[in-house]
């Protein structure tokens, strides 16, 4: 991978906060430094609490870095913008909007004009084969199905890069499953570059074109895998299970 | 950003951002002094200018002078301020306390069992809509002009908070707790005792404080009404002798008592709270 | 189908149920009591056909009951219009809650009841006076739940309008506001009954038309049907103002209708 087509790239990200009631303020990622290709999935690993939703907020501009900084295309990022997307583990959709209008919301943001945002919001609803909900509010749907909706509403607005943060973290296993399923082969189909962060090792593998495993707090990045695995993955190919053994035995994450 | 050289945590600079924070703490304070500040000057100045004249408005300063005279200065409503306090005090906290009393045990009852609140919801309902102070003048035509009157209806605006909150609190126990406790052989009255009610508890004392605040609001309504000592019946006199001095001091009072009283509630509520953790 | 119906229709019918439940509680109770005591409610009936006939203090009954909605409404208007936005902006705006908090805590602790006397003294015992009162109830009740809503917005909804670029501007009109919608409902409902008991105890205090003047009237003329019958009245009106913010709430928002 070469410095030109690095699509993400983070230099010496550290991000501190402080805490109400504490002197000291709490470190919570240390000197990171990654970087992402144009549409390479990578997944960010970690344990809860190691920084990895701070890491994905500094990229996304939702918060400002302590030190350090990101750069988008060679730009520092300071701002939220069009161009990044991300999808929530709670799913932070507006329970008074429609499947359709929450799709469309990046869309409406940008002033797009009704017409097209409905055109656009109906294919990705599409896609992710919510077709048929489209004027359902999200409190009538189940969990995976509101996180069919967040992941429409990210690709709705085209952006070059995914955010994902822990985004099927709240769904049981059986719903989980699917959801990698459809989440590869949309990404697939409509191929963009892909933050996606977990705390499940199987969840990696079978997403993830390259791991970055990263330490409890502070964050630091310890250790980074590039999975080799042709599509579609199987959760039962000795391959998958060698990169699983390799990674599980090299962090102590006993999942 | 500096690095330690040996790569430990710590490497950013976080004092300044630090005693930016505090900064920034420290200014959002100052508005809010300033704007009370302002808020009391342009109230002084519109009384020293005459904006409003000196017998619809007095200007602050003069308000602490008053406040001062009325514990000594019984005219010209005929009491020191302490007396009206204290009479309207007692006579609130009385109407409260029976209301706590009886409302939360029957709010609790009616939650519990369906008997209860068969026989009760209906008198409930038909009472529930109409404002407590709509009850003023029937109430004093049974009971006269005097402490029965308004102790009686103090009582009506304290009580319908009280068993809404500990019904609505007890309806809302974990079925899990208390299929739990009829596993564990517990009787039903047993369960009601060590389940729903430690359960509703947090709901009742919102209820209390809600019924606190009726109180003190109705007790207000009755002594512009019908009354000869109280702190109602201080502004209203106040009104009639177009004296805005006596009406502000007694308005302030019955705001700083009631703020007090909440204040103690939530005190007794948190120690309360705090207790029941401990055991 | 049935079934449904029968859930929406079950409420109703136990609400009549109860309601003729008092009524003949009532009834018995009344046949124990001095009838000049408490009046049974046949005789509270009788009153209410003769008022609904002969004029009230030169007024018909409804009109009283007009007058007294008049009052509220404006004064409820008054208090959306200007404390549905302040709360907004203190519960958006740090540097305005440090503002407008430390007097509006001052004030706060006041019933707006306490405010009748000086209100006479400033606006006279005329309409004044009382749209004054009900908008002092309304105003702060708005204010505090608008600005609680506000605050307890869940700060993700806002990080993802952000993460989509919303502005500022969009993120309060187009997240933060409808967000709240339902703490400001409660606050409306809320200040409108609050309202609707403040026009009562300012009609109370001095009126010479208005369902508090009504009760009044029935005290200085010791007819315990007649006040009775201003009860009902002013609970049936309350009820009435209540149910209809409530259906303008469902038709407001729609996607609580399955919730509640």
């Amino acid at each position: 991978m070469t410095e030109q087509t690095a699509k993400i790239e983070c230099r010496d990200l550290s991000k501190a906060f402080h805490v109400p009631g504490q002197d000291q303020r709490l470190l919570v990622l240390d000197r990171v430094s990654l970087t992402v290709r144009e549409n390479e999935f990578l997944v960010v690993l970690g344990p809860g609490q190691c920084g990895k939703t701070v890491l994905l907020n500094c990229i996304a501009g939702l918060i400002e870095p302590s030190a350090g900084q990101v750069l988008l295309d060679g730009t520092p990022v300071t701002r939220p913008g069009p161009d990044r997307a991300m999808v929530f583990q709670r799913y932070a959709l507006m329970p008074w909007k429609t499947v359709e209008h929450n799709v469309a919301f990046g869309l409406a943001v940008r002033g797009v004009p009704m017409k097209e945002r409905r055109e656009i919001a109906h294919r990705y609803i599409d896609l992710v084969g919510l077709k048929g909900f489209e004027k359902a509010y999200p409190e009538q749907l189940s969990g995976g199905m509101k996180q069919r909706v967040g992941i429409a509403r990210a690709y709705a607005n085209a952006p070059d890069i995914l955010l994902m943060d822990e985004p099927f973290g709240a769904l049981d296993a059986q719903t989980r499953y699917a959801m990698e399923q459809d989440l590869r082969s949309i990404w697939e189909k409509d191929k963009r570059t892909v933050i996606f962060v977990t705390n499940n090792i199987e969840e990696a593998i079978y997403l993830g074109d390259r791991i970055l495993v990263m330490s409890v707090l502070p964050g630091r990045v310890k250790a980074e895998y590039a999975i080799d695995i042709p599509s579609p993955r199987n959760y039962t190919d000795p391959a998958f299970l060698t990169y699983r053994k390799q990674i599980s035995n090299a962090t102590d994450l006993s999942l | 950003m500096q690095t330690s050289p040996d790569g430990a945590s710590s490497p950013v600079s976080l004092e300044v951002e630090k005693t930016g924070y505090l900064a920034a703490a420290a200014r959002e304070h100052w508005i809010s002094v300033v704007s009370l500040i302002l808020f009391l000057v342009i109230w002084e100045l519109i009384c020293r200018f005459e904006i409003i004249g000196p017998y619809q408005l007095v200007p602050p300063s003069e308000i602490l002078g008053v406040f001062v005279d009325k514990l000594s200065e019984p005219n010209p409503d005929g009491a020191l301020l302490q007396q009206h306090a204290w009479a309207s005090l007692s006579l609130a906290l009385a109407g409260f306390g029976a209301a706590v009393c009886i409302g939360v045990p029957l709010g609790l009852l009616m939650g519990w069992y369906k008997p209860v609140n068969l026989l009760v919801r209906p008198l409930f309902d038909a009472v529930r809509p109409i404002p407590p102070i709509a009850w003023i003048p029937i109430a004093i035509l049974w009971l006269g002009i005097g402490m029965h009157a308004k102790a009686f209806i103090i009582f009506l605006a304290a009580f319908v908070p009280c068993v809404i909150n500990s019904y609505t609190g007890i309806r809302l126990t974990n079925p899990v707790l208390i299929r739990v406790a009829r596993i564990y052989g517990a009787s039903n009255f047993e369960t009601f005792r060590k389940i729903g009610v430690p359960s509703a508890i947090p709901m009742v004392f919102t209820g209390i404080k809600l019924s606190l605040n009726a109180a003190w609001t109705t007790l207000v309504a009755a002594e512009l009404l019908a009354a000869s000592q109280g702190l109602g019946y201080m502004i209203q006199l106040g009104r009639r002798l177009a004296r805005p001095d006596i009406i502000i001091v007694g308005m302030l009072a019955i705001g700083l008592l009631g703020a007090l009283m909440s204040w103690g509630l939530t005190r007794i509520e948190a120690r309360f709270a705090s207790s029941r953790r401990l055991s | 189908m049935i079934g449904r119906l029968g859930k929406r229709l079950m409420p109703a019918a136990l609400t009549t149920g109860s309601l003729l439940a008092f009524v003949a509680f009532w009834q018995v109770v009344s046949l124990y009591t001095n009838p000049d005591f408490l009046p049974s409610p046949g005789r509270v009936w009788d009153e209410a056909v003769r008022l609904f006939h002969t004029p009230v203090g030169g007024k018909d009954i409804l009109a009283h009951v007009g007058y007294s909605l008049r009052r509220v409404l404006t004064a409820y208007l008054w208090a959306i219009l200007l404390g549905l936005p302040l709360g907004l902006c203190m519960g958006w705006n740090r540097t305005c809650e440090k503002i407008v908090s430390p007097i509006f805590e001052l004030l706060r602790p006041i019933p707006p009841i306490a405010w009748i006397p000086i209100a006479i003294l400033w606006l006279g015992v005329a309409e004044g006076s009382k749209v004054f009162i009900c908008f002092v109830g309304s105003f702060v009740i708005l204010v505090l739940n608008s600005y609680t809503g506000m605050r307890y917005v869940d700060p993700l909804l806002i990080d993802a309008a952000r993460s989509f670029g919303a502005s500022r501007r969009q993120q309060f009109f187009n997240v933060a506001v409808p967000a709240c919608l339902p703490s400001i409902f409660a606050g409306l409902q809320n200040a409108l009954s609050m309202a609707w008991m403040c026009v009562l105890a300012a009609e109370l205090v001095g009126a010479r038309e208005g369902v508090g003047f009504i009760i009044i009237q029935g005290m200085d003329l010791n007819r315990p049907p007649m006040i009775l019958v201003g009860m009902i009245l002013i609970g049936i009106v309350g009820s009435l103002l209540a149910a209809s913010l409530r259906w303008a709430e469902r038709a407001l928002c729609p996607w609580r209708r399955e919730l509640v």
